[in-house]
């Protein structure tokens, strides 16, 4: 006989669950008595929603799900942004929220809320356990879902009741209705053998590449899901083909692959939007056909056949009409893939394209460019051979130069919030990536918007004495919203000017953290150094200009191959 | 925009008709008319007629994405 709670911190260990994040409160305090000297290593966070992206940060980091608890009603729904996050960018979470107890439910009882009903659109899966029979298997559940297919974030919400209730919960195990097979949907897996229709759709797909004469990879976040990097880039160093990334993607492909280009999208560069759409064959494999891809996904690689490889069903088909779709795991797929291929020419065209419009880091006058400030930064990462390096970003303008200008040779060395966009994820992420991998150095890249979103989990890292380091890009605006308001808004610039943010170096120093400003050029290189040789957390805080802008930029509505790389239209 | 009809079998469980109503909902199916019943003790028979509605192979598919879902004709 054991209390609902203690079964629960066993099912986690027997799910090899070492760390979890969260919040008490009332309806959770049952759990977190069992915590209490659970085995559990538990990581307080200053506020629910840092719970949930650390969670992220932590699931990211080492390929394994992410746990966050929270108490009932605001804890619950401020760990929604979290679970929202991890839906786009399919992450695998297990949610846990406290519930009152069963028979106040429904009575707008105290830090009551329909969790169930809240978290249906944000969540793979959402649970309320209102029988004690039932939490083994809906623990059970929540596991395979959140890992099985394309993975994803599942909720667990346990009234305080249950909680307390002791039963021999052993007993209860595959007994009740959440007992069941998963949907064909989520049954495809890295052990499913291929259908006959897909290996018929991989033949029609190796003849299309046998016969393309401008083939063109577009990889994306789900390789790395996948764990098909390295066929990924054995079928590349095979074939030579040209290969392009989403956001999610940085860090499945080598970079020192002549024909890979980089980012592809509404900030990616110029040769590879341009390559991309001159190709005659998209190769598509764990991608979404995002918007912020596509641009208008009308004129995107409009000479183009498709092959469009995922694990998701859903995905194929759903904005992009592939000739050849094939619904598999893509480390299965990929070793099945035409090696036999003659594309001279293109990789020429490539390889000029590249030279063509390389990124530049000229920049006038003594102010940091933080476009050279992250090469050079990424540079002093590459030379450190034996450090593994994590960076995490928030979301703006510095995500963007990040994801432009900083080479990530190794999956899961680059966390951020692609799908969602979520101001405020970077601080967490980093604190989870850093719990995951604490002999890696974990850089968090933030901007000054972001950061004070989540600032108080400088807490969190002083708690846990993690060292992460923070590179704080400050242009005391926030700045890719000013940028659209220069651009497309009339130069009218709506509550964007933060210039009243508060003095960083003496707000990290409240939580122990020091730090160094730098503005000019000169001090960059001997600021990256202390910030990479410092033992433990550091701030380094980078100001520069509130007019920098990221280019290139494709303007909404507009076609990949009609980007803005300045201010002058002319230009581009 | 096209008139169809789908026939859900899916794990008779608490929320599982919410959560069918919610994709359907955003992933823009406009439902004329449905019936629900209980096929077996575990088990629920849901008919939908949609008017007007989006694209039947991706509401499909994105219901399909449930864990209730059983399977739909």
């Amino acid at each position: 006989m054991m209390t609902g709670a203690q079964w629960i911190v066993r099912s986690l260990k027997q799910h090899s669950v070492k760390t979890v994040f969260g919040y008490p409160g009332g309806q959770i305090m049952p759990l977190y008595d069992a915590l209490y000297d659970g085995g559990l290593e538990h990581v307080l966070c200053r506020h629910e929603q840092g719970a949930a992206f650390a969670a992220i940060g932590y699931a990211r980091a080492t390929g394994e799900t992410g746990i966050c608890i929270a108490t009932s009603g605001p804890g619950a729904t401020n760990l929604l942004t979290g679970l929202a996050d991890a839906l786009v960018d399919s992450v695998p979470i297990v949610a846990i929220t406290g519930q009152v107890p069963c028979a106040l439910i429904g009575t707008d009882a105290f830090q009551e809320v329909d969790m169930l009903g809240m978290s249906m659109g944000c969540t793979k899966y959402s649970f309320l356990v209102n029988d004690p029979t039932s939490l083994p298997d809906i623990i059970e559940q929540a596991f395979i879902i959140a890992n099985s297919g394309r993975p994803g974030p599942v909720l667990i919400d346990i009234p305080k009741d249950i909680q307390l209730a002791k039963h021999d919960y052993q007993h209860y195990c595959h007994k009740s209705i959440y007992h069941q097979p998963v949907t064909p949907a989520q049954s495809i897996s890295k052990s499913s053998s291929l259908s006959s229709s897909v290996l018929q759709a991989i033949q029609t797909a190796n003849q299309m590449i046998a016969q393309a004469k401008k083939p063109m990879l577009y990889i994306g976040g789900g390789i790395i899901m996948a764990n098909a990097v390295a066929e990924l880039r054995h079928w590349i160093k095979v074939t030579a083909l040209p290969a392009v990334s989403t956001l999610k993607g940085l860090g499945s492909l080598d970079i020192n692959e002549p024909c890979y280009l980089g980012m592809v999208g509404m900030h990616g560069f110029k040769s590879a939007n341009l390559a991309v759409q001159e190709s005659d064959l998209l190769i598509a494999i764990g991608v979404r056909f995002d918007d912020r891809v596509t641009g208008n996904l009308n004129h995107f690689a409009s000479q183009a056949k498709v092959i469009h490889i995922d694990i998701d069903p859903a995905e194929l088909g759903k904005l992009k009409q592939a000739h050849v779709a094939i619904a598999a795991d893509a480390k299965t797929v990929l070793p099945l893939l035409n090696c036999s291929i003659d594309i001279t020419a293109w990789r020429e065209r490539i390889l000029q394209l590249k030279s063509l419009y390389p990124a530049r880091y000229d920049h006038p006058g003594k102010g940091i460019y933080a476009p050279l400030l992250l090469k050079q930064l990424s540079e002093k990462i590459l030379a450190r051979h034996a450090v593994k390096t994590i960076v995490t970003t928030d979301v703006g303008q510095h995500q963007m130069w990040t994801a432009q200008h900083m080479l990530f040779k190794q999956p899961n060395s680059f966390i951020s919030s692609c799908g969602l966009g979520t101001m405020g994820f970077g601080l967490p992420a980093a604190i989870g990536a850093q719990m995951a991998q604490p002999d890696s150095c974990v850089i968090c890249i933030s901007g000054d918007g972001s950061f004070m979103m989540n600032v108080q989990e400088l807490t969190t890292i002083k708690r846990k004495h993690l060292p992460v380091k923070i590179v704080l890009i400050d242009n005391s605006r926030l700045g890719m919203v000013r940028q659209w308001q220069q651009l497309f808004f009339n130069e009218r610039y709506s509550e964007t000017d933060l210039s009243d943010n508060p003095d960083f170096i003496t707000l990290a120093r409240a939580f122990d953290i020091p730090g160094i400003t730098i503005s000019e050029k000169e001090q960059v290189l001997p600021a990256i150094d202390q910030l990479l040789s410092s033992k433990g957390a550091f701030l380094l805080h980078v100001k520069i200009d509130a007019m920098e802008n990221v280019w290139p930029l494709v303007p909404p509505g507009a076609a990949n191959h009609d980007m803005l790389d300045s201010l002058n239209k002319e230009d581009a | 925009m096209e008139n169809y009809e789908l026939i859900v079998k899916a794990y008779d469980r608490p929320g599982t008709l919410e959560r069918i109503l919610r994709v359907i909902r955003h992933r823009g199916g406009n439902i004329q008319s449905m019936n629900m019943n209980v096929a077996s003790s575990q088990q629920l028979l849901i008919t939908f007629k949609f008017i007007n509605s989006k694209n039947k192979t991706q509401i499909i598919n994105q219901l399909l994405k449930l864990a209730d879902i059983v399977a739909i004709d």
